[in-house]
């Protein structure tokens, strides 16, 4: 095995896992200008259009957040998971998940206009939808706007702190080598997974289940995190790809780390639909009035072609493709699903929010160009500022101390 | 030999030799592979890793089976309820339509994953020719050990390229030792 | 090939042929006994003790074809009586009708349906541990799928004996069917229940057939050792001679001709890995189905969205707790056991315990919030009554087992201490049995007031359910005293002396 380990301070050199000097710079200059076009096409329809138009641009930009928190957040889960089960195979991978991650401040800032315009479209926050609403009377102990704004302090709070600690304790890895920093790393996502699937449950509760106060889901938080760890795989997936294009992880993220990374997408595509039906369909099946509501919307009003949609598009047609092996393991149709998958957890996130604003007469408005725009905003800025960041480190975690394993990972059957 | 009859009808079912170790036979699967080889087979007590490039053999054929079984499957269960419940005897229940695919969905899936594991249980004895009672290499009292440590090559006599001198060098030459001809039954 | 073996780093490094990491003075004892290392850059060994294959397969064959300790037969013959009484006892419910059961009105679910559900949940553990594990490439899964698929099987074999005997006129069972008869009637397959019997008939015949292609290539090895004895049976008297022979012909019809033939090797690891895919959304939606029977009721505390995650947690949480509870003892009955069930299995199994039991910890945190948030009385009504109500106690015990208990293992002696992992993992399954009877008897307090009632079970009841124990011991002694109890070929399969790239599985 003695060419083994020659191999692999070659396959480590700076030359395959370092970008040359000001690779992506286009790219990301051209991706900030679209967003920073996009927002202010947003800004424009919003400023000039009437109130319905503002509640529409707001809504879609909550969409484009959420877009870019769910990428971040389940790339930050899926870290901890990685960390926790002790993973060899990952190791030349999870430098990009952890990318994704660190991007979580930039979440923060899109965060701060919904936060500030939120009671445009959270209705609880209105007095005129909640003056004499026994049912709104019953939580407002939880849905008032001190706790929600405090309960955003502390989820961003524990999502900073995990996000960089992780963070820097993979790029100081790097420099210093200290493997003990994995064990570190490790210890921290024990109790950090539970503080995200509570946190990132109780988010999903207080920015997307609170749009229409007075419906209710048990499920309503893992069918987030099922979604984003979903794409935030695929986000992965299709980041290696690219960078295998551009020449460096040659013999570190090979085919077999495609497939399996093909698998996992698979696997959440499936996990997605899962629990999305079970949510249907107990609702469904129980047909009580206050539960239905939420999907009779979404059943009708110009809504249905969306959720159809959303059902072959984020689960039967993917579920479909990845389910071939040669699919999983071809670069260009794995980065094509990739893609899609992106595309439809943004159009599940704007059939989860955007039903809820009406005209004042209580009619829907379907997608719109200023629904593509106020998404694609903070969309091409978030994608535009990832890729200075990947640029910016080596593209794998070099001194891992699983590298070996990640470097000889193979699938055999 | 207590009560174990062997029945001989003459002729050679093919040749066998054991290695010392799966690198051995690893190695040895390649040289047999590029001298040409059809009607041979390596024996081990554990699906050795990589072994299908060493032999030079194409994949496996069960994903289509199992997935052409797991359609039938499905599709068969929701024809199933759909006939029965809104066709053939249709009641109300929990006002409920008679034909929603929603209620249909837990057995469509059940009766998809039913035919699925059959056929790939069954399919993979089908295609490996099972099950049979008996089969000419174990009558090689030094064949038992494949299912504990022993690892084997067995060249058939059917290939085209047989020929029992020519064939034992190859073996011999490629590290495998204890050669010798299994008879037909 | 610049292939590392994933062991590579630990075996070189066990050899002194790499610089030693900088351990603490403990992890070398530790490592000693398969313990997990806390140093990211060192894996335990899978297999301990310096075994070669040989030694693999006459331990675990061992097991099966040399008398077993003194232990087994009073083991056997309790089991077997525990399983009369119960046997006893469906007779009785049989001839005399549901009603010796404790179930009334409102409670028209007893302990036949918690005996179900509980049973069901400790038959997902083995399908998980061999799929979902298998999909996931944890190789110290080979050393307790079979043992844990085994349990699946008898688990759900008990199971499914509950809801046949509470129809009532079992005789009528057949109509769960769609069996064309003369009345031209079908089932309806718009009842959860009817679900149920396709989901638990599909997972018991999938799982069934996923144990036994698992163990053909292991029967074919007691079958090629059965005819080796046969042929050296020089000195043996005819009654031996007599059953060895009934030995290797089970053994060799069993086997199904199996011949160990790379061609067929291939197609089994495809299938299995096949199988290991469609087994793993069966056991979530197995555990799901049986949540629908609750959750699609309009009943409060039942009628809520997360059920069947939840489930499927509390379903793993149990089936792990089981394996532990039969692994341990087994442990240190079978000589040579400690080499292959390692403290790192252990060690494994314990997390997955904790980060279950949370889950469902999750989950009860999630219903009673939104029981809250809902606004609706009725369902607020109906958490307040199952947490102070007439069943605290009940809820006490489940809380306690199910959320409190599994946290314990944060702490790695409690993880590494075998008879203090055995007491939890009862606690557990104590815990997870009150999770049902805590979710049945939500009926005792419904939307009227006047109508409310209290269950509580007969002797029948209880008996039954004992009997079920004894079922279950019946044919899993029956196991280990017969079947290969360790997948033999999948352990050797992780072994560095099975891989061709590695020196000692002979490369240079």
């Amino acid at each position: 095995m003695a060419h083994a380990i020659a191999d692999k301070s070659k396959l480590l050199s700076a030359a395959n896992t370092a970008l040359p000097v000001g690779a992506g710079r286009m790219a990301s200059l051209a991706l900030l200008a679209l967003g920073g076009i996009t927002i202010a096409l947003t800004i424009l329809g919003a400023v000039l259009g009437d109130d319905t138009a503002k509640k529409v641009a707001l809504a879609s930009f909550h969409v484009g957040f959420l877009v870019t928190l769910g990428l971040a957040l389940g790339s930050m889960i899926l870290v901890m998971i990685l960390h926790q089960v002790n993973a060899g195979w990952s190791a030349t991978i999870r430098r990009q998940l952890e990318n994704v991650m660190s991007m979580i401040p930039v979440c923060l800032v899109f965060f701060l206009p919904v936060a500030i315009l939120a009671p445009m479209i959270f209705h609880w926050m209105d007095p005129h939808y909640t003056d004499g609403d026994v049912v709104y009377a019953a939580k407002a102990s939880f849905l008032n706007k001190p706790f929600f704004y405090v309960r955003a302090v502390i989820y961003f709070g524990a999502w900073l702190y995990f996000s960089q600690r992780l963070y820097r304790l993979s790029i100081g890895q790097d420099s210093d080598g200290d493997r003990w920093r994995s064990a570190k790393a490790r210890k921290m996502s024990s109790y950090g997974l539970l503080i995200m699937a509570l946190t990132t449950a109780f988010a999903a509760f207080d920015w997307m289940m609170s749009l229409d106060y007075h419906w209710f889901s048990t499920m309503f938080g893992v069918y987030f995190f099922a979604g984003f760890i979903g794409v935030a795989t695929s986000l992965c997936a299709l980041i290696l790809i690219i960078l295998r294009r551009a020449g460096v992880m040659e013999g570190l993220v090979t085919q077999e780390h495609l497939h399996d990374l093909g698998k996992l997408m698979f696997g959440f595509v499936v996990f997605w639909a899962y629990i999305g039906f079970s949510q249907y369909f107990l609702i469904w099946y129980g047909n009580i009035p206050e539960e239905t509501m939420w999907f009779q919307v979404r059943r009708t009003d110009g809504w249905m072609p969306y959720s159809v949609a959303l059902a072959f598009g984020r689960f039967v047609i993917p579920f479909v493709v990845l389910m071939a092996r040669p699919a999983r393991r071809n670069p260009m149709i794995l980065a094509t699903v990739a893609i899609w998958l992106l595309a439809f957890n943004a159009l599940d996130l704007f059939w989860v929010v955007r039903p809820t604003v009406h005209t004042p007469d209580g009619h829907s408005i379907m997608f719109g160009w200023l629904d593509a725009v106020a998404i694609l905003g903070p969309v091409c800025i978030f994608f535009g500022l990832l890729v200075r960041k990947i640029a910016s480190n080596p593209v794998v975690p070099v001194n891992d101390p699983r590298m070996d394993e990640g470097i000889a990972h193979k699938n055999y059957v | 030999m207590a009560g174990l009859k062997k029945k001989s009808h003459g002729g050679t079912w093919g040749v066998l030799a054991e290695f010392e170790s799966p690198a051995a036979v690893y190695h040895a699967a390649e040289q047999v592979r590029d001298a040409g080889y059809s009607k041979w087979d390596v024996y081990a007590p554990i699906p050795i890793h990589g072994m299908d490039e060493a032999m030079g053999l194409k994949g496996s054929k069960m994903a289509w089976i199992v997935g052409t079984f797991a359609a039938m499957g499905a599709s068969g269960g929701f024809l199933l309820q759909w006939w029965t419940s809104a066709v053939a005897y249709p009641i109300v229940v929990n006002d409920k339509p008679f034909g929603a695919w929603e209620q249909f969905t837990p057995v469509t899936f059940e009766l998809g994953v039913l035919f699925a594991g059959i056929s790939a249980v069954f399919g993979m004895l089908a295609i490996n020719g099972l099950p049979r009672w008996n089969h000419p290499l174990f009558s090689s009292e030094r064949f038992l050990s494949a299912s504990d440590d022993g690892f084997f090559i067995g060249i058939e006599s059917k290939d085209a390229k047989f020929n029992s001198d020519a064939t034992s060098k190859l073996l011999e030459k490629a590290g495998g030792f204890n050669i010798e001809m299994v008879e037909d039954q | 090939m610049s292939t590392v073996h994933p062991d590579e780093l630990t075996s070189k490094r066990l050899a002194g042929q790499e610089p030693e990491p900088q351990l603490g003075a403990e992890m070398h004892g530790a490592l000693g006994d398969g313990t997990l290392v806390v140093d990211p850059a060192v894996r335990p060994p899978l297999v301990l003790g310096n075994r070669d294959l040989h030694s693999v397969t006459e331990t675990i064959c061992g097991w099966a074809e040399n008398k077993p300790g003194k232990w087994w037969t009073p083991a056997f013959l309790t089991a077997n009586g525990l399983a009369a009484v119960g046997t006893l006892m469906i007779l009785y419910l049989i001839t005399t009708g549901v009603g010796v059961w404790g179930l009334n009105n409102p409670v028209g679910w007893g302990w036949a349906i918690v005996n179900f559900v509980w049973w069901v949940g400790i038959g997902h553990a083995g399908t998980l541990i061999s799929a979902i594990l298998c999909i996931f490439k944890q190789k110290w899964r080979t050393s307790i799928n079979r043992f844990a698929e085994a349990m699946t099987i008898f688990a759900v074999i008990c199971a499914g004996m509950f809801p046949g005997i509470h129809v009532g006129r079992v005789w009528f069972a057949w109509f769960m069917f769609p069996i064309p008869n003369s009345n031209a009637i079908w089932p309806n397959f718009r009842s959860p229940l009817l679900w149920d019997v396709f989901a638990v008939g599909t997972y018991f015949t999938v799982s069934l057939l996923f144990w036994y292609m698992g163990m053909i290539p292991d029967i074919a090895t007691l079958r090629d050792r059965a005819f080796k004895r046969l042929h050296a049976s020089s000195g043996m008297g005819k009654v031996q001679v007599a059953i060895g022979k009934v030995r290797a012909y089970a053994y060799g019809a069993l086997a199904m001709g199996w011949r160990f033939n790379f061609r067929a090797w291939q197609n089994y690891e495809k299938s299995y890995i096949l199988l290991a895919g469609i087994a793993t959304p069966l056991v979530l939606s197995v555990h799901s189905v049986v949540s629908f029977d609750f959750a699609v009721s309009i009943i409060p505390g039942w009628h809520t969205t997360i059920f069947p995650p939840y489930f499927v947690a509390g379903a793993i949480f149990s089936g792990f707790a089981m394996v532990l509870t039969l692994l341990i003892p087994a442990r240190e009955l079978y000589p040579g056991m400690k080499d292959f069930v390692t403290q790192r299995t252990l060690e494994n199994m314990c997390k997955i315990i904790t980060v279950t039991g949370s889950m469902v910890g999750f989950a009860y945190g999630m219903e009673f919030f939104i029981a809250w948030y809902s606004a609706s009385s009725y369902e607020q009504q109906a958490f307040i009554i199952r947490a102070m109500g007439p069943y605290w106690w009940a809820y006490f015990i489940m809380i306690t087992c199910n959320v409190i208990s599994p946290q314990v293992f944060w702490f790695k002696w409690a993880r590494t201490t075998p008879w203090f992992i055995f007491i939890v993992s009862i606690v557990v399954n104590i815990g997870m049995w009150f999770e049902r009877f805590v979710i049945v008897t939500t009926l005792s307090a419904d939307f009227l007031p006047s109508s409310w009632g209290y269950y509580s079970p007969t002797y029948v009841d209880v008996l039954t359910f004992v009997g079920s124990l004894g079922v279950f011991m019946t044919f899993f002694l029956l196991f280990c005293r017969f079947l290969p109890m360790l997948a033999i070929s999948e352990v050797k399969n992780v072994m560095p002396a099975a891989d061709p790239h590695h020196p000692a599985g002979g490369a240079h």
